[in-house]
């Protein structure tokens, strides 16, 4: 039996400190509801160097920016319209878990992951 | 308050506002706000167990770790009286600001070692609730169930069957276990609002499950509107065969919707030899959800 495994924190933030940042919008995108209630996000990108310059041998120079589009799922666009630059991270966490009766952590897994994902696409930004 | 968590033989109670961090198949983490809480550790020993010679492999591990002084602390009288049940030997650590106490434990009857550790125990539980929880810990049951209560999961399954895979996905919980010729599979799914927006439980249930949807009868479960489907193959002396065979032969699904927790829950049971309809009724009676 292996017993006492090192834990070691990557993180300067604990997970309560992490929990009490307020989620804010990126002003550069911009959303349009679908019929089916469901949102899509349109969010600029910067393109790579190599690519920009590859593609200025065909097209005129343009600035080295382009967009994207991103669809969010019904979950994904409850969480998305709770991001108003006031509630915190728990604050969406647990008003989530309420709505769909989950469990706290399964709540807060589901959450915090979909937040990730919104901010390494630069969709997203953490205040304290 | 406590609340009761059981895998994989292991029985406790723990406070309410600690939380499963970590899940293996024999080992498992709590955390609380300010961090790890306790951490439990076991599994079967074969032929003599010798809890000096753990300590001091414990203790050998921390040479690693210099500023971590890992030494044997005598249990108090209390914890003794509460783990009466093993043969125990206790174990204290202290690194900068953390701390950690904990034993190792010999349970006689089942012949079965667990290691626990409470962490910072001053910050984390007050002397009576840790004895609550130490006093809860159990490595067998009398019977020959095991029972899973995880999260919102409970389940109760013969002893025989052996956790083969899991999965804690949000929103996707999955539990198998395997027992010879024959396969268990507990689902859990939320926000069954969500899941069943745009479909209805039978085309989620052939979806999620991969059959055909039109194998689906639709019935009822404990008053919770569900779906079943058995494999059409006549048990009996014609089959023997089928257990020679690389795939199981035998199925039997249900999924049912408990619409007031918003949730689904699921069953499929895949064997070689003809499914035992008492053990299906049992498990499916026994799998249910813990309150949140």
């Amino acid at each position: 039996m292996k017993f006492l495994n090192k834990y070691s924190s990557t993180s300067q933030l604990t997970k309560r400190q992490a929990l009490t940042l307020i989620p804010v919008k990126n002003i550069e995108s911009s959303e349009e509801i679908l019929n089916s209630g469901v949102v899509v996000i349109r969010y600029p990108v910067t393109m790579r160097p190599w690519i920009a310059k590859w593609i200025q041998r065909f097209k005129e120079p343009s600035p080295q920016i382009g967009s994207r589009k991103l669809q969010l799922d019904s979950l994904g666009t409850e969480v998305w319209k709770m991001i108003d630059g006031k509630r915190s991270v728990r604050d969406i966490v647990d008003t989530f878990a309420e709505t769909h009766q989950l469990e706290g952590r399964e709540a807060e897994v589901a959450v915090t992951q979909f937040l990730r994902n919104l901010g390494k696409r630069g969709l997203i930004g953490l205040q304290g | 308050m406590l609340k009761k968590i059981a895998w994989n033989g292991i029985h406790l109670s723990v406070p309410s506002t600690w939380e499963l961090g970590r899940i293996d198949t024999r080992h498992l983490l709590f955390d609380n706000h300010a961090g790890p809480a306790m951490e439990i550790k076991w599994g079967p020993v074969k032929g003599h167990f010798s809890h000096r010679s753990h300590l001091k492999k414990l203790i050998a591990q921390q040479k690693h770790h210099p500023d971590k002084n890992l030494e044997e602390w005598h249990l108090p009288p209390t914890w003794e009286s509460a783990l009466s049940n093993f043969i125990a030997k206790g174990f204290s650590w202290q690194s900068g600001d953390e701390n950690g106490r904990g034993a190792i434990l010999f349970c006689p009857s089942c012949k079965t070692a667990v290691m626990f550790q409470v962490f910072n125990i001053a910050d984390h539980m007050t002397g009576e609730a840790i004895l609550k929880t130490l006093k809860s810990l159990q490595d067998h049951r009398n019977d020959d169930q095991t029972a899973w209560i995880v999260f919102d999961i409970h389940a109760l399954l013969p002893r025989t069957f052996q956790l083969n895979d899991y999965q804690f996905k949000p929103g996707n919980y999955k539990l198998a276990f395997t027992d010879g010729f024959q396969t268990v599979k507990l689902f859990r799914w939320a926000p069954a609002s969500a899941f069943l927006s745009q479909t209805d439980l039978s085309q989620f249930a052939a979806n999620a499950l991969e059959f055909n949807r039109e194998n689906l009868v639709t019935t009822s479960f404990l008053e919770h509107p569900a779906v079943e489907w058995r494999s059409n193959i006549i048990s009996g002396r014609d089959n023997w065969l089928y257990r020679f065979k690389p795939k199981p032969a035998f199925h039997w699904v249900r999924v049912w919707h408990v619409a007031e927790k918003n949730r689904i829950l699921g069953i499929r049971i895949d064997s070689k030899k003809p499914i035992d309809a008492n053990m299906m009724m049992s498990i499916c009676a026994n799998y249910r959800l813990n309150p949140v």
